[in-house]
């Protein structure tokens, strides 16, 4: 009996393209079934507003157990939502439900006419003006910030301009160190020049970084990520989830020219903030001004951010009570998957109230 | 309600169109099944008998259903997932077409590393590449007709622009001999440019700029100049990723090779094509990982960056004496509105601080 070592033939070949074509139906009856795609589903209130900038109040669940009001500061790339993707993926909720009283700075939709907004105008203008709105409110002297990857960056930046601000500090995911080589942004970044893509566009496409973060893992996330939603595609809550984070990814503001350009120049070219250079406005960033207790926060197999571009910062601040948190995982499960619900979340609710009022600072100094 | 109502619609005729052709392929696959005595894989024979392949059944299938939800009203992110659905599958399926001939080589125990390139389609293959960098030689022509529709004035510019296409032309050819076993054929990409050039610049370098278009002709010359630094370096980094395509095939060739002298059986296309995802992504990042790719890239992405914006100073330049704002007026106006916003709010804060220590005082 001749036997193949391989054990295809037409038959099984058209059989498995016809399983995968009931899939793809399959798909468009689900596909078609969803009328929305919800996102960012904790109540929250729009507070304060300036530009396209707008901050937002979430609204408590339960009693607020922590005295210090908490400022997510987020990327100015790709949307704050992601903090809060559904209900049973959203460290928002967690950080609520654990009596954290939280707000969040949407950075909105940079149009032409912001082209020339700089680090300057981020930092020193829109994030200074939120902390300074929540201080008025709450009657607060010092808040405390949380800044996401490079919302991590800028929330740095500016607790070491303005240490007399905030009270403690929380770093998801974010650079610090640009030199590294670890991550492809990373070493691209480094030939790329950032005066041209500036001169050429003005305000950076979204779908411009896309490509890029879409380059890092080509096959994966054009090919096999599609097929493998196939599987589940029958099953809508599974398909819902998919979407959410699908919308997630797509929805890129774009980036105002200036600030992309000083950003990409000043940081991943010139790795100015960690050598104390790096200007903002007509001030000097000195991480070494970083004084309040500090939490830096970093994914072990992060590809974006990888570890050698965060773990940096703790030897550079001028923080007694600082301490350096690897999440096992990537960059996007700090924020959506299961472990960091259970484990992130508690963990950083707990680090917030042990430092609410000033405890664990004088503790340690004692 | 009313979308989803327009998209059975356009379901259902997807789908008649689709039971015609199923219909056809039946009839056509029964007799392919008696006819050919191992496959009804494609083959050149199944092309020149005019018996279709799944392959192309199925891109007919495809093209229905995306036309389907393309012309609904559907949110963004639904119609983007479903055509991105829809277009790995047919990656897939391209994937299909590049392996038939190897899946005929593995039943005839006839696989090896060294005769696979004789088995590859490299068109196909191409395609596929295509599809997932999203190389648009297209998009590239593109460039060049906006260039010409741009300097429609003058008949010259448009003889001028009309080398370098057919060089691109030429060059996005190069690929396929490549992989067919011509390395040579690379350099014809170099040749193709060096004759354009010298059809083009090198009789330009002896005529002396003259009359009142010397600022249009200037910046036409310098963006010509960027369109070759761009189609140079695009090709290049072209090559440099198809060339890892290559490799990773032959990568994968030799895994399938091996783990077949060890007795393994494949039971799937679905297992064959894993194996090629991951040996492509390992093998793509790789290079990418490299100074030597990073900085190629980067020349790249400068050069396009410098098509662009010299494009949109021709623009202006045509635009000119028209009652339209140019960019660079535009762009004035935002510096204004921007300084003036950046006063008021400076000035806003001077007034609040000014009636807090009035009222202290």
């Amino acid at each position: 009996m001749n036997t193949f070592p391989m054990n295809l033939d037409a038959k099984k070949y058209f059989k498995e393209v016809s399983e995968i074509n009931s899939k793809l139906i399959k798909a468009a009856e689900t596909l078609t079934e969803i009328e929305e795609i919800d996102v960012g589903s904790s109540p929250k209130d729009f507070v304060y507003g300036e530009d396209k900038l707008k901050l937002y109040h979430y609204r408590p669940v339960g009693e607020v157990t922590c005295k210090v009001p908490v400022l997510i500061v987020y990327a100015l790339v790709n949307r704050e939502y992601m903090l809060d993707l559904q209900p049973d993926r959203s460290l928002v909720r967690n950080l609520l439900q654990k009596g954290i009283d939280l707000y969040i700075i949407e950075w909105g939709y940079p149009t032409k006419v912001d082209m020339y907004l700089s680090l300057d105008d981020y930092i020193n203008g829109y994030l200074n003006n939120c902390v300074d709105f929540i201080r008025k409110t709450t009657g607060n002297e010092k808040i405390n910030l949380m800044g996401i990857c490079q919302g991590g960056t800028f929330a740095t930046i500016y607790a070491a301009l303005y240490p007399e601000k905030i009270k403690n500090l929380v770093d998801l995911v974010s650079p610090f160190d640009f030199s590294t080589n670890d991550g492809l942004l990373f070493r691209w970044s480094k030939h790329m020049n950032a005066d041209y893509t500036k001169e050429a566009y003005r305000i950076v496409p979204g779908s411009f970084l896309n490509l890029a973060f879409i380059q890092m893992m080509p096959f994966t996330l054009n090919i096999s990520k599609y097929m493998d939603l196939l599987d589940t595609i029958g099953d809508k809550e599974k398909c819902l989830n998919f979407l959410r984070m699908e919308k997630w990814i797509f929805d890129s503001p774009a980036q105002a020219g200036t600030a992309y350009r000083e950003f990409i120049g000043e940081c991943y070219q010139k790795n100015k903030l960690i050598k104390g250079e790096l200007m903002i406005g007509d001030k000097k960033v000195d991480l070494k001004n970083v004084t309040m207790p500090l939490l830096n926060i970093y994914a072990s197999a992060d590809h974006l951010v990888p570890p050698a571009a965060t773990k940096p910062l703790n030897d550079l601040v001028g923080s007694t009570d600082k301490s350096l948190y690897e999440f096992k995982g990537g960059h996007i499960g700090v924020f959506v998957g299961s472990k960091s619900q259970k484990e992130l979340a508690p963990l950083v609710a707990k680090w917030f109230h042990e430092r609410a009022d000033g405890e664990e600072v004088k503790k340690k100094q004692e | 309600m009313e979308k989803v109502s327009e998209f059975f619609v356009n379901w259902m005729k997807s789908q008649q169109k689709v039971i015609g052709n199923w219909t056809d392929m039946m009839q056509n696959y029964r007799q392919s099944v008696f006819q050919q005595s191992f496959t009804g894989f494609a083959n050149p024979k199944m092309e020149s008998t005019g018996v279709p392949d799944f392959s192309r059944l199925y891109q007919s299938w495809l093209n229905t259903m995306t036309g389907a939800f393309s012309q609904t009203e559907a949110f963004d992110t639904l119609r983007e997932t479903a055509s991105k659905l829809f277009d790995s599958s047919n990656v897939y399926m391209k994937l299909y077409e590049v392996w038939s001939p190897l899946f005929q080589a593995i039943q005839a125990r006839s696989l090896d590393v060294n005769a696979y390139s004789e088995l590859l389609n490299p068109s196909k293959y191409k395609e596929i590449l295509d599809r997932i960098f999203r190389f648009s030689p297209e998009g590239i022509n593109e460039v060049f007709s906006q260039s010409m529709k741009l300097i429609e004035g003058s008949g010259s510019a448009r003889e001028f622009m009309q080398i370098w296409t057919e060089a691109s032309q030429k060059s996005m050819q190069a690929f396929p001999q490549f992989l067919e076993g011509h390395p040579e054929s690379i350099m014809s990409v170099f040749h193709n440019m060096f004759t354009a050039f010298d059809k083009t610049f090198g009789r330009i370098f002896h005529i002396p700029p003259v009359g009142k278009d010397r600022e249009k002709v200037d910046l036409f010359l310098k963006s010509s100049d960027d369109i070759t630094v761009y189609m140079t370096k695009g090709v290049e980094y072209q090559y440099t990723m198809y060339t890892a395509g290559q490799q990773a095939m032959e990568k994968v060739i030799e895994t399938i090779t091996a783990k077949l002298n060890e007795g393994a059986e494949f039971k799937s296309v679905d297992e064959i094509s894993d194996l090629w995802l991951q040996v492509s992504e390992k093998q793509y990042l790789e290079l990418f990982h490299s100074e030597t790719f990073s900085k190629l890239q980067g020349e790249l992405l400068d050069a396009a960056l410098n098509v662009r914006s010299h494009l949109f100073k021709l623009q202006e330049l045509y635009l000119y004496d028209t009652a339209i704002p140019v960019r660079s007026e535009m762009d004035d106006l935002y510096k204004t509105v921007y300084d003036m916003k950046k006063k008021v709010k400076d000035l806003e804060k001077r007034v609040e601080k000014l009636s807090h220590s009035e009222v202290s005082t």
